[in-house]
């Protein structure tokens, strides 16, 4: 067993990219990728075995963030330590712990001004807050033979040309902040356990 | 002839080749745009979106993409911080494969078909005491530039950020430079130290166990960082590589940490370690066809993520000395 070995060229080193990736999880079955957590709410499962009874713990925590939904969610380790995924390599003793290292490394702004809008496939409608959301747009199917990728007709922007009118993907940042509080807020957190299976929406 | 992979606080050839690929590759220009990048893969990966600034990228930067992809990507069944590159056993294959790529782009772009990437040996700085530890060879305007804050100073200073992780998410931002906190975390005063390595190279120690997570013990939980017996009131503490990452701190904390070649350093370090356990234990991979509870993505013979290069198997990395050794395995 051994590497196989390419000649680093340029052409060969993007054939990967341009054919969109290898070894992805199948789209039909995977969800996305990074869906756990969604308006603030984010769920871990830890299960053991202990003299031949089986442990299952559901942990739900519902955070915000100067009363904004934290982005991305938290997961519990069977140690019960508090990771989030947006900080790979933490693991922290509380969900309060968590946060407040979330503020640190992130702050509550976006670090840019998001120019790059909605997607092929997906067009901007106003959201209740007065923002634009991308969603899927059901007149554009994905794979169906007819839609060249590389062109889409949605107004959002063009390839290679920032559009600053265009409408904008809302940003569910780790913490936005519409109010100058300057403490944030304490997350709600509580744990509860529950009989049923748990899915997370495909995340991982 | 192939690479030797050496000691970069040791060897100022392997030093100097290194920081000239990787200046290089941060400037080189990719091609693609970030709205490129967009529409190229949200069709084959779904919810995936980058933010922010809509600007060219260059060859470094799409290795900072392929990670935090790869990083997003589940592994089913799921379980905390387990994806197709970290949190189980496909976490040494995978980036045994990403170090790979980024070496032969540095071979390419300094014409030097036998470079190297250099690994970080942070058990000697680990024998250090900690008040020293941001201040070794390894920094500085002669070596890796500024251990803490802005990277402005040595030849690093050139390097620029482009794409960033902010919460899960994937910005695209304007330019800055390199940004670090070494040392300054009060959870994680030291690096790992030589018995740490000892410890994880313990005999008798099988590469990955059932449930294939963050709680299973074995070679590549313990070498990645996410458990340590021996500490059991820092439960979830960041050991190993993930210590690593966190005392860097900076752009070595979101999954956009390959922004840092100190990403590199590292990485190599611990694929320096697991080759001294497959040259010890033989080359082997677990799970294995009989295992139960193999999470999908990650057997012997699965494709890993791949964006750039050629995709491999984790049996296909098993072996690396088609393309490089170690200078020491000690």
């Amino acid at each position: 067993m051994s590497f196989t070995r390419d000649d680093g060229a340029a052409a060969d080193f993007t054939a990967a990219l341009r054919a969109g990736g290898y070894g992805l999880p199948d789209p039909a079955t995977a969800g996305h990728g990074h869906a756990h957590g969604t308006d603030g709410v984010s769920s871990s499962v830890r299960t053991a075995v202990h003299k031949g009874h089986e442990i299952r713990i559901e942990t739900t925590y519902k955070i915000t963030i100067d009363g904004r939904p934290l982005e991305g969610g938290l997961e519990v380790l069977d140690n019960g330590a508090v990771h989030y995924h947006g900080l790979p390599q933490y693991a922290l003793p509380s969900a309060i712990d968590m946060c407040k290292r979330v503020l640190d490394y992130f702050g509550t702004e976006p670090p840019a001004v998001d120019q790059l809008g909605c997607l092929v496939g997906e067009h901007g409608e106003h959201c209740g807050d007065g923002t634009t959301c991308c969603v899927d747009d059901p007149a554009h199917q994905h794979g169906d033979g007819g839609h060249e990728h590389g062109r889409h007709e949605h107004g959002a922007h063009q390839h290679g040309a920032p559009q600053p009118d265009a409408p904008q993907a809302q940003s569910p940042a780790p913490a936005p902040a519409p109010t100058p509080a300057p403490t944030p807020a304490p997350p709600h957190e509580h744990g509860r356990e529950h009989g049923h299976d748990h899915q997370h929406g495909g995340g991982h | 002839m192939t690479a030797v992979r050496a000691n970069i606080q040791t060897s100022d050839t392997a030093r100097a080749r290194f920081v000239e690929g990787v200046v290089a590759l941060n400037a080189e220009p990719s091609g693609y745009t970030t709205s490129q990048l967009n529409q190229l893969l949200s069709p084959s990966v779904p919810g995936f979106r980058l933010y922010g600034v809509d600007q060219p990228l260059t060859t470094w930067d799409l290795f900072v993409l392929w990670h935090f992809l790869a990083m997003q990507m589940p592994s089913t069944p799921a379980r905390p911080m387990r994806n197709l590159a970290h949190g189980g056993p496909i976490f040494l294959p995978w980036h045994r494969m990403y170090l790979l790529r980024l070496e032969q782009q540095i071979q390419r772009v300094t014409g030097d078909a036998e470079a190297g990437l250099p690994y970080w040996d942070w058990t000697a700085d680990g024998g250090l005491p900690t008040d020293q530890q941001h201040a070794s060879s390894l920094w500085g305007e002669a070596a890796l530039g500024d251990a803490r804050g802005d990277v402005v100073s040595g030849p690093l200073a050139a390097m620029r950020v482009r794409l960033v992780g902010y919460g899960t998410q994937l910005w695209s931002v304007a330019p800055r430079p390199l940004q670090r906190q070494a040392g300054t975390d009060p959870d994680v005063p030291g690096l790992p130290t030589a018995e740490d390595a000892k410890w994880v190279l313990e005999d008798g120690l099988g590469y990955d166990s059932v449930p294939w997570d963050v709680s299973s013990d074995g070679f590549r939980n313990r070498v990645e960082g996410w458990l340590d017996p021996r500490r059991p009131g820092q439960a979830g503490a960041p050991q190993m590589h993930n210590r690593v990452h966190v005392w860097v701190g900076g752009d070595m904390g979101p999954g956009s940490s390959p922004n840092d070649p100190l990403f590199y350093l590292n990485h190599c370090n611990v694929d320096r370690l697991w080759e001294a356990w497959l040259s010890r234990r033989g080359r082997s991979y677990a799970p294995g066809a009989g295992d139960d509870q193999v999470p999908t993505g990650q057997g012997l013979n699965d494709t890993m993520v791949t964006l750039l290069g050629e995709p491999l198997t984790p049996a296909q990395t098993l072996d690396p000395s088609a393309w490089y050794s170690y200078d020491s395995l000690a």
